[in-house]
């Protein structure tokens, strides 16, 4: 029996939506991972116990550290199996290795050989994504009741849908990129009418894969469109909070983003937010001074890495 | 700079920069197409710019404009070649709203951006 024409269309993108994450589980981005931000932000009041105890709630990391602790480099005669020894043994700076290479992140500094354009638009993303990171947490102070390092993790992975469709090269995202410029709309209209599906959903899918917390998947999947819409129409204060540090590291201009075209402010996140004319100018200042040594931090953690074979 | 005029097909591939508007000299060619921050189209891509054309666009609050390039050896400045200041001038100049905040946000912005070209340019010469 022939299905309607919307299920179709729904069912078609689901497919695509699905072998991009399985092409992208074939990356080397490791595992899932819930391990805060303040890990590899170098917050020095961050002890190793700490880290330990987030880290042991992802068995995948877990095993990671415990094996190169028990490696020939750190040379034990006996088996460690405890994480905090482990971890006291390799020191701070090698568990922060470890764990930024486990990291979602690392997506944006994959770079492919004899891809030019592919790596620009990465890079682009990347620093994009760190001025929407420190926007988003910048505008916390604006809401009472959101977690700073949400806030953060939300902005710097809310294109992670825009780098996995670079990085994967997908012909659809190319031909949208192509409309958006020729027509003047965004990009992310654009993928709608020829992916049937948009960055913002596909990132949104990303985290869950890659297992985070369940608010920063909404407020990457809700970016562009902050109310839930339906007959419970709701306004997800993350994602209102992610879609205005988008709109600031616009302005700020650092960075690629794929489209030319400012999205227009939801009024319901400039309500939530309280924005006034006035805070215009102080936000994109803020948003200055903290981005170039924050960008310099979280690359130097996330080195650019070269892949092959995709 | 560039003097030649360019057919609207050509100026498509054109090798372009941005300037801001007070650095237009006649002859320059539009290598974007200029609209108002209503939307209103003031020039299309490929018009040989004249004083007049800069009047009207410092009359509407426009900035900055893409030109194109002839001598891709005399770009007026690193800056103005990389990705991000050509993505971002055009963002402002074409797509201002209503929203009071976006407004203001954006009228922070140009002003930011013309003056690091201007910066960026004072260091080259």
């Amino acid at each position: 029996m022939a299905l309607p024409v919307s299920t179709q269309i729904k069912q078609h993108s689901d497919e695509e939506m699905a072998i991009l994450l399985t092409q992208l589980g074939q990356l080397p981005l490791a595992s899932p991972l819930n391990v805060t931000l303040g890990t590899l932000l170098g917050d020095p009041q961050t002890s190793l116990d700490e880290i330990a105890h987030s880290v042991r709630a992802d068995p995948t990391v877990a095993t990671r550290l415990l094996r190169a602790a028990n490696s020939a480099f750190f040379g034990q005669v006996e088996p460690i199996a405890d994480l905090t020894r482990a971890m006291r043994l390799m020191g701070l700076e090698a568990v922060r290795e470890i764990i930024g290479d486990s990291s979602l992140l690392r997506l944006f500094s994959l770079r492919l050989p004899g891809q030019p354009q592919v790596n620009a638009h990465l890079g682009g993303l990347w620093k994009h994504s760190v001025a929407t990171g420190v926007a988003a947490r910048l505008l916390t102070r604006r809401v009472p009741k959101i977690d700073d390092l949400a806030a953060f993790a939300a902005g710097l992975l809310h294109d992670i849908g825009k780098a996995a469709l670079a990085l994967l090269g997908s012909a659809g995202f190319a031909e949208a990129m192509q409309l958006a410029a020729a027509e003047r709309v965004p990009l992310v209209a654009a993928e709608r009418q020829v992916m049937r599906f948009d960055h913002a959903l596909l990132g949104r899918q990303i985290c869950e894969a890659w297992g985070q917390p369940e608010d920063v998947c909404v407020a990457v999947g809700r970016h562009h469109s902050v109310r839930s819409g339906g007959l419970y129409d709701c306004i997800s204060p993350l994602a209102a909070v992610v879609h205005v540090a988008d709109i600031l590291a616009r302005a700020l201009g650092v960075g690629w983003w794929g489209d030319r075209v400012m999205p227009r402010l939801d009024p319901a996140a400039s309500a939530l937010l309280h924005l006034e004319p006035n805070d215009a100018p102080e936000l994109l200042a803020a948003l200055e001074e903290e981005y170039p040594r924050v960008l310099a931090h979280l690359s130097g953690l996330f080195p650019d890495r070269i892949v092959s074979g995709l | 700079m560039p003097t030649n005029t360019l057919s609207p097909a050509s100026v498509a591939l054109h090798p372009r920069t941005l300037i801001p508007v007070d650095h237009i000299e006649p002859g320059m060619v539009l290598a974007e197409s200029v609209h108002d921050h209503d939307g209103r189209l003031l020039a299309t891509a490929g018009t040989p710019l004249t004083q007049r054309h800069q009047r009207q666009m410092r009359q509407r609050g426009i900035m900055m404009v893409a030109v194109a390039i002839s001598q891709p050896d005399r770009v007026p400045s690193a800056l103005a070649t990389s990705l991000e200041t050509t993505v971002v001038a055009a963002e402002m100049v074409a797509h201002a709203q209503r929203d009071p905040f976006m407004r203001e946000l954006m009228r922070v912005a140009r002003e930011r951006h013309a003056r690091r070209l201007v910066s960026a340019q004072g260091q080259r010469r």
